[in-house]
């Protein structure tokens, strides 16, 4: 695996308003390599949601590149960047994000179904057995805790074997201690997947795990 | 995504309650559809077969000459099935002294095409079906001739030339028809006995008719080619009978208006259910899309499931269908005097076809809109969806409501109507929307903070609120429509008679008998007019004109009789004085007149004068002073009286 999993070079994202053109990101040049954990901090309204998007390829800058495992992703169509994201990436949103038609074993089976694994069950068994929710695979996300969500959302990340995991603001819904057990989760398991991670976070302990800390300013990268 | 998936999805989606709606309008839209068409197709067999029954065939070729073998040919080559009767009165005698007029029938082997003949072995009584003719050298014959000619089973009576044994008592035969003059009693024989009659020959009055049975096309296609106007008539049920034509029509347009309007409100339901459905699944898209789903991904694994469902209730809307038309006969039964044949294959094929139309034209737009669907929706929640484009909503809509439409109800003009009508509705109900929630905000200003708030959440959404309200008005006035439709039909059938109309006639007084009846009815009932004599006859000539150049004409002029006999008569007769010497006529040498010389002269004048006298009342509404020649033959001596229908 080539040590870098992400470049970015020249990200600038600007969007158009009443007022005129706003200006979110600017001149963002990037490197995160394999099995490193990033975390982005920053006031809120300085870009970091944005960024994360456009790194993760959800979204388009409006200029600059992006190489996500390989593939320049801002060069692909949006079907094609559907695919690398179901290759390589995995996402922990801070609102959780599971599908509440489904049971928490459905939710982390989803990622291989899409991907037309026929033996999906086993694995994401396994997987919420490793967060601790064994005995809750058939209950809905209505049925389960905050933390109990973000933890079946944390096995549906990993169920992809992502080369990278996105995290926007993972323990910004939780409890302080709730929060601090989503943390110790996600990085047992970043471990072992030896996945990248990034991720943004207002939370001060969580950014002190990362091997690396960028803080954004009003669009550009402060350090 | 693959249909595994989609239906797995489906499945998921189903459980948790949130493809119900969508199911259930597309299950009713099938079901609907389905019910009604079934009904209306076994109704209008059951109608067409009871014509025909009336008919003793699909169609007839009539004519007062021979029919040409060439039609027989012809027919015969388009795979049509036919049979000859021939009709005429005749004496009947039954030894020396007894005789009688009766109305002959002869027919071939086949007859009838259509319904039944009912004979029995013992008059007056009740018969049973029997499916052949009677054999050469022998007769059946009305219950009523046994006791006049005082017969019984077994005995020869003669036909013109000829002796025919009576071998059965005729209790029915389909097309024995309610013109007057086939109320003779009846004598049905062989066609292959008719020549041994000798009664066909040049002047008898001999009524032919080819029966025809099979497919319509092909009688349709036969009409086409033979032309057998102007020297014979084509007959089907329509002109044969025009009250149960029209009637015919009537009923099948209103529930072809109902099954339009079903058809409609299926159709907004299915597309309401659709939208709401699709904006629930904008976050499950969002996901989809972050675990790596792509845009054709979605699309695809959408419209499975939209497949799966429409599947799904295609097979339990024509169930529920079926079951649904069953009820309704249930509930109609008295109103249903036949017995109703099966079904045949179109109500099905047209349930299903209003399911794949409306989930194609009123579920899919939504759905496909659900593939532009940012994945940042997930991450950023004020990212709302790209607007759904109102060219593919609004068109395919359109265009699968056209399409709908005008397959059900086969005519484009009832089509437009129709929509022009919902359209009409809908610009009404909206501006009456708009004008509310615009209202509505004056009168928030000075309202308490609970009221304010509920009617800045209305305006805040007032697209939508707009749309509601139109969809419930729309549907409101479908409903509406179908009742007012129903009363209004209702009506017209009830006011189609007049409320005196007879529904009793008593037929058959002799000019010895005139005297005791009239007295009779006088007393025990409210009749109203004198008796009348019957003849019959036919205009040769209206006011100089050939009555043969007119005959096309003759629809469009209403009430304009075709004989002496048919309808308006009684006004038309009643108050002419031309048979005052009862039920006969004298010539001016004060001779008794046969019926069977010819009428002009006298006849045609008082003929005239009647029509003149009455022009103005408007039953025969002649429009100017009518002369008309008359030329014909009375067929018995008798009078005839009627009674107003009592309510
Ligand atoms: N599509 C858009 N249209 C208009 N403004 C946008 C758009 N996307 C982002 N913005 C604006 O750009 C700025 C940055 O947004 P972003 O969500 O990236 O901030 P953030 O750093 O994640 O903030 P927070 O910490 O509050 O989550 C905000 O002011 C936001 O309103
Ligand atoms: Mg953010």
């Amino acid at each position: 695996m080539e040590p870098c999993v992400i470049r970015a070079s020249g990200i600038g994202k600007n969007v158009p308003t009443a007022e005129g053109r706003l200006v979110i990101l600017d001149g963002i040049e990037l490197e995160i390599n394999a099995a490193e954990s990033l975390a982005i901090v920053g006031a809120s309204g300085s870009g970091k949601t944005t960024l994360l998007g456009i790194l993760a390829g959800l979204d388009l800058p409006s200029a600059g590149t992006v190489c996500l495992a390989g593939r320049e992703i801002t060069a692909l169509d949006e079907e094609q960047r559907a695919r690398v994201r179901g290759e390589h990436v995995g996402f922990v949103f801070q609102t959780f994000q599971l599908l509440a038609s489904l049971t928490a074993l459905e939710n982390v089976m989803l990622p291989a179904e899409l991907r037309g694994d026929d033996d999906a069950s086993e694995s994401a068994l396994e997987l919420l057995r490793q967060v601790g929710l064994g005995e809750r695979t058939g209950h809905y996300p209505r049925q389960l805790s905050g933390g109990e969500q973000q933890r079946v959302a944390i096995a549906r990340a990993f169920a992809s074997r992502p080369t990278v995991l996105f995290a926007d603001e993972p323990t910004g819904n939780l409890d302080t201690g709730t929060g601090a057990r989503i943390i110790e989760l996600l990085f047992e398991l970043n471990e072992a997947f030896a996945t990248t991670l990034v991720l943004v976070t207002h939370d001060d302990r969580l950014a002190k795990r990362c091997g690396r800390v960028i803080e954004l300013e009003a669009g550009r990268i402060r350090r | 995504m693959n249909l595994r998936l989609a239906s797995r999805m489906a499945w998921r989606d189903w459980r948790s309650g949130e493809l119900g709606l969508l199911l259930a309008a597309l299950l009713v839209a099938i079901g609907t559809v389905t019910a009604i068409s079934l009904f209306v197709d076994r109704l209008h067999q059951a109608l067409l077969l009871e014509s025909a029954n009336f008919l003793a065939a699909d169609r007839y070729i009539g004519g007062s000459r021979p029919i040409p073998d060439e039609f027989r040919r012809v027919a015969r080559a388009r795979g049509l099935d036919a049979a000859d009767v021939l009709s005429f009165p005749s004496m009947v005698f039954a030894g020396d002294e007894r005789n009688q007029l009766v109305a002959v029938k002869a027919v071939s082997e086949d007859y009838p095409l259509r319904g039944t003949l009912i004979t029995g072995m013992e008059p007056f009584a009740r018969g049973a079906p029997v499916d052949d003719v009677p054999a050469p050298g022998e007769i059946w014959i009305d219950s009523r001739l046994f006791p006049s000619l005082g017969l019984s089973l077994g005995d020869t009576v003669e036909v013109g030339m000829a002796s025919l044994k009576v071998t059965r008592v005729l209790v029915k035969e389909p097309d024995r028809g309610g013109s007057f003059f086939d109320l003779g009693p009846r004598l049905l024989m062989n066609l292959i006995d008719v020549p041994a009659t000798q009664v066909v020959q040049p002047g008898s009055r001999i009524g032919y008719r080819l029966l025809l049975r099979g497919p319509d096309a092909e009688l349709e296609a036969l009409r086409e080619e033979l032309g057998v106007e102007p020297d014979f008539r084509w007959v089907s049920i329509r002109e044969s009978s025009p009250r149960i034509g029209a009637a015919l029509d009537r009923a099948e347009s209103f529930l072809l208006l109902g099954g339009l309007l079903a058809v409609l409100l299926a159709g907004v339901a299915v597309a309401l259910s659709a939208h709401r459905y699709s904006r629930r699944h904008y976050d499950h898209v969002g996901i989809l899309k972050t675990l790596g789903a792509g845009p054709a991904g979605i699309l695809y694994g959408y419209l499975g499931i939209l497949g799966v469902i429409g599947a799904i209730s295609v097979a339990l809307g024509l169930a529920a269908g079926g079951g649904l038309h069953l009820l309704v006969i249930e509930a109609l039964d008295s109103l249903i005097p036949v017995e109703l044949p099966l079904p045949s294959i179109r109500p099905f094929a047209l349930g299903a076809a209003t399911g794949l139309i409306c989930a194609l034209a009123f579920a899919m737009p939504p759905l496909v809109h659900l593939k532009n669907i940012s994945p940042m929706r997930v991450i950023r929640r004020d990212l709302g969806a790209p607007p759904v484009s109102e060219w593919l909503t609004y068109g395919t809509a359109a265009a699968g409501s056209l399409t709908l439409l005008i397959w059900y109800s086969g005519s484009l003009m009832l089509t437009l109507w129709t929509l022009l009508g919902a359209l009409t509705v809908l610009s009404v109900f909206g501006a009456l929307a708009w004008l509310l929630l615009r209202g509505g905000r004056a009168i928030g200003m000075q309202a308490g903070s609970f009221l304010r708030l509920a009617l800045s959440g209305l305006q805040r959404r007032h697209r939508e609120n707009i749309a509601q309200i139109l969809i419930f008005g729309l549907a409101i006035m479908l409903l509406l429509v179908l009742v007012l439709l129903r009363t209004a039909l209702i009506d017209e059938w009830r006011s189609a008679l007049p409320e005196d109309v007879p529904n009793h006639f008593l037929m058959n007084v002799t000019p010895d008998q005139l005297a005791p009846v009239n007295a009779l009815l006088d007393r025990k009932t409210e009749r109203q007019g004198p008796l009348y004599p019957m003849i019959r006859g036919r205009v040769v000539a209206v006011n100089d004109e050939d009555a043969q150049a007119i005959g096309p004409r003759r629809r469009r002029v209403r009430g304009f009789p075709r004989s002496a006999t048919s309808r308006g008569r009684r006004r038309c007769l009643k108050t002419t004085s031309w048979w005052r010497g009862h039920g006969g006529a004298r010539t001016t040498t004060g001779h008794w007149c046969p019926w069977r010389m010819s009428m002009r002269g006298n006849w045609a004048l008082a003929l005239a004068t009647g029509w003149h006298s009455t022009s103005a009342a408007g039953p025969c509404r002649l429009r100017s002073p009518a002369c008309a020649g008359l030329n014909g033959k009375a067929s018995s001596r008798t009078s005839s009286s009627s009674f107003p229908r009592r309510h």
